[in-house]
C-alpha cells in the first residue's frame, strides 16, 4: 500500500467520522429537542384554549347577571332584617309592630308550616295565618301597607274580610302569608 | 507555417495535472458539503430555538392560567347558582301583589248605596292572578241597578291599574231581599249580590297613540 492510498483511506475515515458526529451528536439531540417541544406544545394548546374559554365563560356569566347589583342590595336588606333563630320568636312581634300604631294592640298569628326554600338554599319558607278579631277598614289598609313595605319578601296569599254584624264599621280579618326566614 | 517548439511542455503538463488532482477536487467538494451542513445545522438550531421559546412561553402562560382556571371553575358554579337565586329574588319582589293599594281602590269604588259585607280573596303567585269574591248589599229604588252600577264601576276602577279585570255576578247571586232600609228619610229596597272578581296585577297595555290611517 503506497502513501497516496493510505492518505485517501485516512481522509475517508475522517469524513465518515465527521458525518457520524454531525448526524448523531449534533443533529440527533436537536431533533429530539424539537420533537419534545412539539409534543409539549401539542399537549398545552388545547389546555390553554380550554382554560381561556372557561375564564371567558365565567366572565360572561358574571356580566349576564343583570340583577346582580339590585339583588346584592336586597340580600343585604334581607340579611339585616331577617334575624336568626326561630321565626316564632320574632315574627309575631314584627306583625304587632305593624298593627299596633293603627289601634290594634295584638294580632293572633300562627305558624302553619316552615320548610327549606328550594330556591334560597340558606333560607326557609315560612307560612303564617293571622287573625284580627276587630279592625276598622282604614286601619287595616294602613297596617297591611306597613306590613307589605316592611317585609320585603312576604306575600299575602289569602285574605278574608268579614263585616261584624254588631259593629258595622269594624271587620274581622284573616289572612295567610308566606315569607322567607333563616 | 512556422515551426514552434514548446520548451516548457513538461512544466505545462505538470501544472495541468496539478489542476486536475482528484485529491484536491475531493477536498473542495468536501469543503462545500461541510459548508452546506454547517448552514443547515445553524438553520435547524434557529428553528428549534424558536420552537423551544414558544414552548417556554406556553408553559409560562399555562402556569399563570392554571390558578385562574381553577378559580373560574369554582366561580362559574357559584355565579350560576347566585344568578339563579338573584333571578328568583328579583322575580319574587317584582311579582309581589300588594293588597293594601287594592283595598284602597276597592274602597274608592264602593258607592254610598252599596255595602260590601265580606271579601274573600286569593293570590296565586304561580299564575300571578288574583281571584276574589265580594258579597254585599245594594240599596235603592232599583237595588239591582245599584249593584250593577257598582260592578261596572269596580271593573272600570280596577281596569286602570290591573289587567284582565273581570267582575261578574256569581250565578244566581244577585237577588232582591224583603229587607227595606231607611236612608236619608227614604225607604229603599235592598238586593244581595256576590261578585266574582279576577285580575292580573300587570298594568293594562297603553292604547296606540294614533289609529292607523286607512289606505285610499
Amino acid at each position: 500500500m503506497n502513501e497516496t492510498t493510505k492518505r485517501y483511506a485516512l481522509i475517508a475515515v475522517a469524513v465518515g467520522l465527521g458525518f457520524y458526529v454531525y448526524f448523531s451528536i449534533l443533529l440527533g439531540p436537536l431533533a429530539k429537542k424539537e420533537a419534545d417541544a412539539q409534543q409539549k406544545i401539542t399537549k398545552l394548546t388545547p389546555l390553554i384554549s380550554k382554560a381561556e374559554s372557561l375564564i371567558t365563560r365565567t366572565k360572561a356569566i358574571a356580566e349576564s347577571d343583570t340583577n346582580a347589583a339590585r339583588a346584592k342590595v336586597l340580600h343585604e336588606i334581607i340579611d339585616s332584617t331577617v334575624p336568626g333563630g326561630s321565626s316564632v320568636v320574632w315574627l309575631p312581634e314584627r306583625l304587632d309592630q305593624c298593627f299596633r300604631p293603627n289601634g290594634v294592640p295584638r294580632v293572633t298569628s300562627r305558624l302553619v308550616n316552615e320548610q327549606a326554600d328550594p330556591q334560597f338554599t340558606d333560607y326557609k319558607r315560612s307560612q303564617w295565618d293571622v287573625e284580627i278579631a276587630r279592625i276598622p277598614l282604614p286601619a287595616l289598609g294602613k297596617s297591611l301597607a306597613q306590613f307589605e313595605n316592611q317585609e320585603g319578601l312576604a306575600q299575602i296569599t289569602q285574605l278574608q274580610i268579614d263585616t261584624l254584624p254588631t259593629h258595622i264599621e269594624a271587620q274581622r280579618v284573616r289572612f295567610r302569608f308566606t315569607t322567607v326566614v333563616k | 507555417m512556422a515551426f514552434h517548439v514548446n520548451l516548457f511542455h513538461e512544466i505545462h503538463t505538470e501544472a495541468h495535472q496539478r489542476a486536475r488532482d482528484p485529491a484536491k477536487l475531493a477536498g473542495l467538494g468536501l469543503a462545500v458539503i461541510a459548508l452546506f451542513l454547517i448552514g443547515f445545522y445553524v438553520y435547524r438550531m434557529n428553528a428549534v430555538g424558536q420552537l423551544t421559546k414558544k414552548q417556554s412561553a406556553m408553559e409560562r402562560q399555562w402556569s399563570s392560567l392554571q390558578p385562574k382556571m381553577k378559580k373560574a371553575e369554582k366561580d362559574a358554579v357559584t355565579l350560576t347558582q347566585q344568578k339563579a337565586i338573584n333571578e328568583v329574588l328579583i322575580a319574587r319582589l317584582d311579582n309581589r301583589f300588594y293588597w293594601a293599594p287594592f283595598l284602597e281602590r276597592l274602597t274608592q269604588s264602593v258607592p254610598p248605596h252599596v255595602q260590601v259585607t265580606s271579601l274573600s280573596g286569593e293570590w296565586d303567585p304561580g299564575s300571578r292572578k288574583a281571584e276574589l269574591f265580594l258579597s254585599g248589599i245594594a240599596a235603592g229604588e232599583q237595588p239591582r241597578v245599584e249593584a250593577e252600577a257598582f260592578r261596572v264601576g269596580l271593573e272600570k276602577e280596577l281596569g286602570a291599574f290591573y289587567s284582565e279585570v273581570s267582575a261578574r255576578f256569581d250565578a244566581h247571586s244577585l237577588e232582591e231581599t224583603q229587607q227595606v232600609i231607611e236612608h236619608e228619610g227614604q225607604q229603599l229596597r235592598t238586593a244581595r249580590f256576590r261578585i266574582r272578581l279576577a285580575f292580573k296585577p300587570a298594568a293594562p297595555a297603553p292604547a296606540p297613540k294614533e289609529p292607523l290611517a286607512r289606505k285610499p
